[in-house]
């Protein structure tokens, strides 16, 4: 038992001279579980690709559970568990049939095969549609199949590549519980996501990276602390928002607009009382103003300096530069089926 | 959780492995569409083209019915081959063949699948076409040996193919692409063959090409394996262009094999 369920130390990894990965260095200790946060296209997948044996990183070295990956990645596939950005199941077969055959891919006996997937249908709540094949599935199911199918046989180390992509709010939340209860068991997770919300809730730790390059680590609090203590958030009706927006920003220059909030940075609790009063004297209505912690959203607009377009945006979107032939893993975008729809 | 299970290392995966994941593919053609296509199919070809044919050449001298089936057959391997180049795109567009490369499965053994899925799909589509031709009045002239020869040359030209169609599915991982772009190869080579008529029914100055065609050099040899008298230098010559063809679409499949992702 390694002190690290994984080590990732100067990562480097290019397509066609393009660097999708320039430098980059973390650790996640073992049974613990690191977000890796960040926009589509930081490099997110190729990571996940280079430490599951998908990829070989053109420099850097790489060790999952202690086993080199470039080395021996033999022993690094017999100790990981892998759920990739989209469900790879296989359409035709039943949901147990797929449990079953991956089972049986890792030498269980056809007897005990069952009884694996049986038990993991039940964990999922997949009971109910066991015998219907998987293209009968909404997204919600087939990603809890997924998941499923990675963990017939329990591994040591878990790797979730953006695991709730395009689910419903409650998929996600079921999925949520799933993660907690593997890291509860003991697994070593790394978690993708450009959902903030998502690693906030799961992470132990964060990894934000950024073009490549890692921009911040820490655990979200640590994170957030770096925004400052607290954001104001005022919340204005229309027609006054522009005008609440213009007077804030003699406040303080970083206005992030959501919706019809409007969020600055503070940095001692008294400004709020100064922020209502220069509202007020310039007779701006407003429905609301009151103080809280940044999000880790507000953290990577700072961080980054924009705004990350892609968490509300394009989620099917491949994290990988536009145009990717899918030597990055991912599939031509015409040939993802839109899961969404299907949830 | 419990501690690493067992490595992809050994014969013994590459083999139970590799029945697993053949078992698998198979359950694939065990659908609807595929008996259609595998039963049906054949079935109104031997027939339809005896209908259109028949007398025609009966009128020159030609027993269509012994003519045709081997024909129906080497049409036949070229749908297993392509059927097959679609189903490798389709595991890589939805991510099972990743899947299978992150997970401790020998790598052999997903070729391996393959190879033992295919030559069942051939072998039954052999065995299918040669009794409806039956009933069309084909026979094995030449006792049971040739026989098997000709099960076993017509297996071998369709898992030469499926290396190369393999090789094109890989490397695309889109199935509607592929088995529209493997069409292509596929009606041209039939066309231009001696399947459907004899050689010198072709312009004088396309006869060299169409006689020595893979697709008509292997038609003729299984023509002459059902014959009375089946020749060696024939049975020799689609050996050969089906050992190239394996060489040939085999290294290439296996360079896209450790490329695909």
């Amino acid at each position: 038992m390694t002190q690290w369920g994984i080590e990732v130390e100067h990562l480097r990894k290019e397509f066609d001279g393009k660097p999708a990965v320039r430098d980059v260095s973390f650790t996640v200790g073992a049974g613990t579980l690191l977000g890796l946060l960040g926009p589509n296209g930081s490099g997110k997948t190729t990571i996940i690709n280079c430490l599951t044996t998908v990829l070989t990183p053109d420099g850097g070295r790489l060790l999952v559970d202690g086993c080199d990956v470039t080395g021996a990645p033999e022993q690094v596939r017999a100790r990981i568990a892998v759920t990739g950005q989209f469900a790879a199941l296989d359409e035709v077969l039943s949901g147990r049939d797929n449990l079953m055959l991956f089972g049986r891919l890792l030498r269980l006996p056809k007897r005990q095969a069952r009884q694996r997937a049986d038990e993991l249908l039940d964990r999922f709540a997949l009971g109910d549609a066991a015998d219907k094949p998987v293209k009968a599935y909404s997204g919600g199911m087939r990603r809890r199949l997924d998941l499923a199918a990675s963990l017939v046989v329990p591994r040591p180390v878990v790797f979730l590549d953006e695991p709730t992509t395009g689910l419903d709010p409650r998929s996600r939340e079921e999925l949520w519980q799933t993660i907690r209860q593997l890291r509860d068991d003991g697994a070593t997770i790394l978690l993708t996501s450009q959902y903030l919300e998502e690693v906030d809730r799961l992470a132990d730790r964060v990894v934000v990276i950024d073009a490549g390059r890692v921009i911040a680590e820490g655990t979200g609090d640590e994170l957030k602390g770096r925004v400052g203590g607290q954001v104001c958030e005022v919340t204005v009706p229309e027609p006054n928002r522009a005008a609440a927006r213009e007077a804030l920003r003699a406040f303080s220059g970083e206005v992030a607009e959501h919706g019809e909030h409007l969020v600055v940075p503070v940095s001692r609790p008294a400004q709020l009382v100064e922020i209502v009063r220069l509202l007020d004297d310039r007779g701006i209505e407003i429905d609301d103003a009151a103080l809280r912690k940044p999000t880790l959203d507000e953290v990577f607009f700072a961080l980054t300096g924009r705004a990350d377009e892609t968490a509300d945006g394009d989620e099917r979107a491949a994290d990988g530069d536009a145009g990717t032939t899918g030597r990055d893993g991912e599939r031509p975008a015409g040939a993802v089926p839109a899961e969404g729809a299907r949830s | 959780m419990t501690a690493a299970a067992g490595t992809e290392a050994g014969l013994g995966n590459l083999v139970a492995q590799g029945a697993v994941l053949a078992g698998r593919n198979l359950r694939h053609r065990a659908t609807v569409e595929m008996a259609v296509m595998f039963v049906v199919f054949p079935l109104i070809f031997v027939f339809g083209f005896l209908l259109l044919f028949g007398r025609l050449f009966d009128a020159r001298g030609l027993d269509y019915g012994q003519f045709l089936p081997p024909a129906i057959v080497a049409q036949w391997m070229f749908t297993v081959a392509n059927t097959s180049g679609a189903a490798s795109a389709a595991d890589r567009a939805s991510g099972m063949y990743r899947r299978c490369l992150v997970m401790p499965v020998n790598r052999g053994a997903i070729a391996l699948g393959r190879i033992a899925s295919e030559a069942v799909g051939a072998f039954v589509a052999v065995v299918v076409i040669s009794l409806t031709g039956h009933l069309a009045g084909f026979r094995f002239h030449g006792g049971v040996l040739a026989a098997c020869g000709f099960v076993a040359l017509a297996v071998a030209f369709a898992l030469a193919l499926t290396a190369g169609t393999t090789a094109v599915g890989l490397s695309s991982g889109d199935p509607a692409a592929v088995a529209t772009l493997l069409n292509l190869p596929y009606l041209a080579l039939i066309m231009l063959s001696t399947a459907f008529v004899p050689a010198d029914a072709f312009p004088g100055w396309l006869e060299p090409v169409i006689r020595n065609s893979p697709v008509s050099v292997v038609i003729d040899a299984l023509r002459s394996l059902a014959s009375a008298s089946p020749s060696w230098v024939e049975v020799r010559g689609a050996v050969v262009w089906v050992a190239v063809l394996a060489v040939v679409f085999g290294v290439a499949a296996s360079r896209v094999f450790r490329r695909a992702r």
